[in-house]
């Protein structure tokens, strides 16, 4: 947004340069060729000075009238969190060119309002519309892991890897619609650590295993830090899911505090694999949407989503990611966990 | 034999989920409709209950409160919903467990087993011992017992010990047993699985078992042979 110019008496009068031109040419005239009339030099300055107030008079009212509808104008936008409700705010002008402007900007603002509104209930259904999806769909893959229980043999471990994809898939699209949507619908709570781990470990349970990968959690019991649960699980689901598909046959949990005790203290949670890494080049932008590195092409089933969803989360949140990674011996996500509630995006607690 | 009473109108998963339960040894019991389900459920006499509870703050619920007025019998909730909400109020309507889909099978059968335990446990009768033939398994002090002499096991060896005598003589996949130690947190691999069954191997030959009653299936997984015992 470009900031409008303020409205002082200094710019009023640039503005208005060309009738102070006239004004002076007038004055100046009238200074010239009253003299020619016979006037004395006491009628003249009578004269001229009744003229002078005059246009002190004019360019005054007018400027005064125009300064307070627009210093108004200019200081609401700063005020308000949409231009789009300024014109609501604003007093009817008392002059013509403001009353035209005022008219044009305030159906710009039903306009656009309108339009904001409609995009939002869009949105909103969309979003109503994916959360439904993903509790139908829930129910098939149901169905399908209950037939599998009672199916053995390859076909069977090969059917119940690819559910376990769509599974994952599905709760990706779930989380990608609650996160695009602008609603925070998230809740800062104290979590204990390690049973969240053990948790997600065991919701992964038939994935990690059959990718090979062993959770190893050195996380004390009694390790609280302060986030959502159940974002806090997508992340943690997420990131060791990724571990077990590029490979890692351990996945090991630690937690330390740095700087305890401080307004800056907080609990860092490492999430260390030993897969197959990731290439260098990539690091930097396994975060962005929609990224999909060597590893992702090669294994042939990334969307880029999964990572960009657990940095948004954690930004949203207020915790710190960061990820390093040595191509060939493995991965390490660090979380951030701040202490301080206030370093922590609390909304609606 | 346990009759389980299934709560569910989405025919796959309804005769799926009977499937199972039979093949696990209960009698599976279906109601399909949601009206008056709480009547008719307490008709059917079940031992558990396991009520779909289709979307947040439907029907489901509603049964679930009715059946609680009229009947003990445990309640456990599938549902596809994550919200914590939805967890609290089915517990606030008289729940007894809570399964969010998509849900694995051995983790359903373990909360109906775990609850059928708990409600005959209530009316006296004692499930913690575990007897197949001579062996037999108190699963409270985790010791296996034999012709008069006894071995303490480990909570992984009796965890194993006693998924393999629930269901004898059939073949228990190293994932499937695996999947089930890990459900109590013990997080194992491959490799320690193989030392954790052949410790346990050895006390039941030490207890003097043939060393054929944990029959290993290369490549497919292992059983207890009632045969050798």
């Amino acid at each position: 947004m470009t900031q409008p110019p303020s409205y002082s008496l200094g710019s009023y009068l640039k503005d208005r340069w060309f009738q102070l031109l006239i004004a002076g040419v007038v004055l100046l005239g009238l200074a010239v060729m009253l003299p020619a009339f016979g006037l004395n030099l006491a009628a003249i300055i009578v004269i001229e000075g009744f003229i002078l107030l005059g246009y002190l008079f004019l360019f005054g009212s007018d400027y005064v009238r125009r300064y307070r509808f627009y210093d108004d104008a200019i200081k609401l936008v700063d005020q308000v969190q949409h231009v789009y409700e300024v014109p609501s705010l604003l007093q009817w002008p008392d002059f013509l060119d403001g009353q035209v402007a005022y008219t044009i900007v305030e159906d710009l603002s039903r306009q656009s309002g309108e339009e904001i509104g409609l995009r939002q209930k869009e949105f909103r259904d969309y979003r109503e519309f994916i959360e439904l999806w993903v509790h139908e769909i829930k129910t098939p893959l149901a169905a399908s892991r209950l037939m599998l229980a009672t199916m053995h043999g390859e076909q069977a471990v090969k059917l119940s890897k690819e559910l376990d994809r769509a599974e994952l898939q599905v709760e990706q699209v779930l989380y990608y619609a609650r996160m695009a949507s602008l609603a925070n619908d998230y809740h800062i709570h104290e979590v204990a650590l390690a049973e969240l781990l053990k948790d997600s470990c065991r919701k992964y349970a038939r994935y990690l295993i059959e990718c090979k990968t062993t959770p190893v959690i050195e996380v004390a019991d009694s390790e609280t830090v302060l986030a959502d649960d159940s974002w806090l699980r997508f992340m943690v689901g997420q990131i060791i899911t990724n571990s077990a598909k590029y490979e890692a046959t351990s996945v090991v949990f630690r937690s330390w505090e740095e700087n305890a005790n401080t307004p800056h203290g907080k609990t860092i949670l490492e999430i260390a694999d030993n897969g197959m890494g990731i290439k260098a080049a990539d690091v930097p932008r396994v975060f962005d949407k929609g990224f999909i590195g060597q590893n992702g092409r090669a294994k042939g089933s990334a969307t880029g989503i999964g990572l960009y969803l657990v940095a948004e989360m954690a930004e949203r949140m207020g915790l710190s990611i960061t990820l390093a990674s040595e191509e060939g011996s493995g991965t390490r996500v660090l979380l951030g966990f701040p202490h301080d509630r206030r370093h922590l995006s609390l909304t609606k607690m | 034999m346990a009759r389980i009473l299934i709560i569910e109108d989405d025919e796959a998963l309804k005769n799926e989920l009977a499937h199972l339960l039979e093949l696990s040894g209960y009698e599976a019991v279906l109601e399909d409709k949601y009206a008056q389900a709480a009547e008719r459920a307490v008709r059917h006499d079940p031992d558990c209950v396991v009520i779909d509870l289709k979307l947040p703050g439907a029907d489901g619920l509603q049964i679930c409160r009715e059946l609680r007025k009229i009947s003990s019998v445990p309640i456990i909730i599938l549902t596809s919903s994550d919200k914590e909400f939805d967890e609290v109020m089915a517990m606030n309507l008289g729940a007894d467990d809570y399964v969010t889909k998509p849900y694995r099978p051995a983790v359903l059968l373990a909360r109906i087993q775990s609850l059928i335990r708990r409600q005959q446990g209530s009316n006296g009768a004692s499930n913690a011992e575990l007897r197949i033939k001579g062996l037999s398994l108190h699963l409270d002090s985790g010791s296996a017992e034999y012709a008069g002499s006894s071995a303490e096991l480990t909570r992984n060896e009796l965890k194993i010990l006693a998924l393999l005598m629930r269901q004898p003589d059939v073949i228990l996949s190293r994932q499937e047993i695996m999947e089930e130690l890990w459900e109590s947190d013990a997080f194992i691999d491959d490799n320690t699985l193989t030392v954790n069954i052949n410790r346990l191997r050895k006390k039941l030959i030490d207890l003097g078992l043939p060393a054929a009653c944990i029959e290993t299936r290369r490549g497919i997984g292992y059983c207890l042979c009632t045969d050798a015992l």
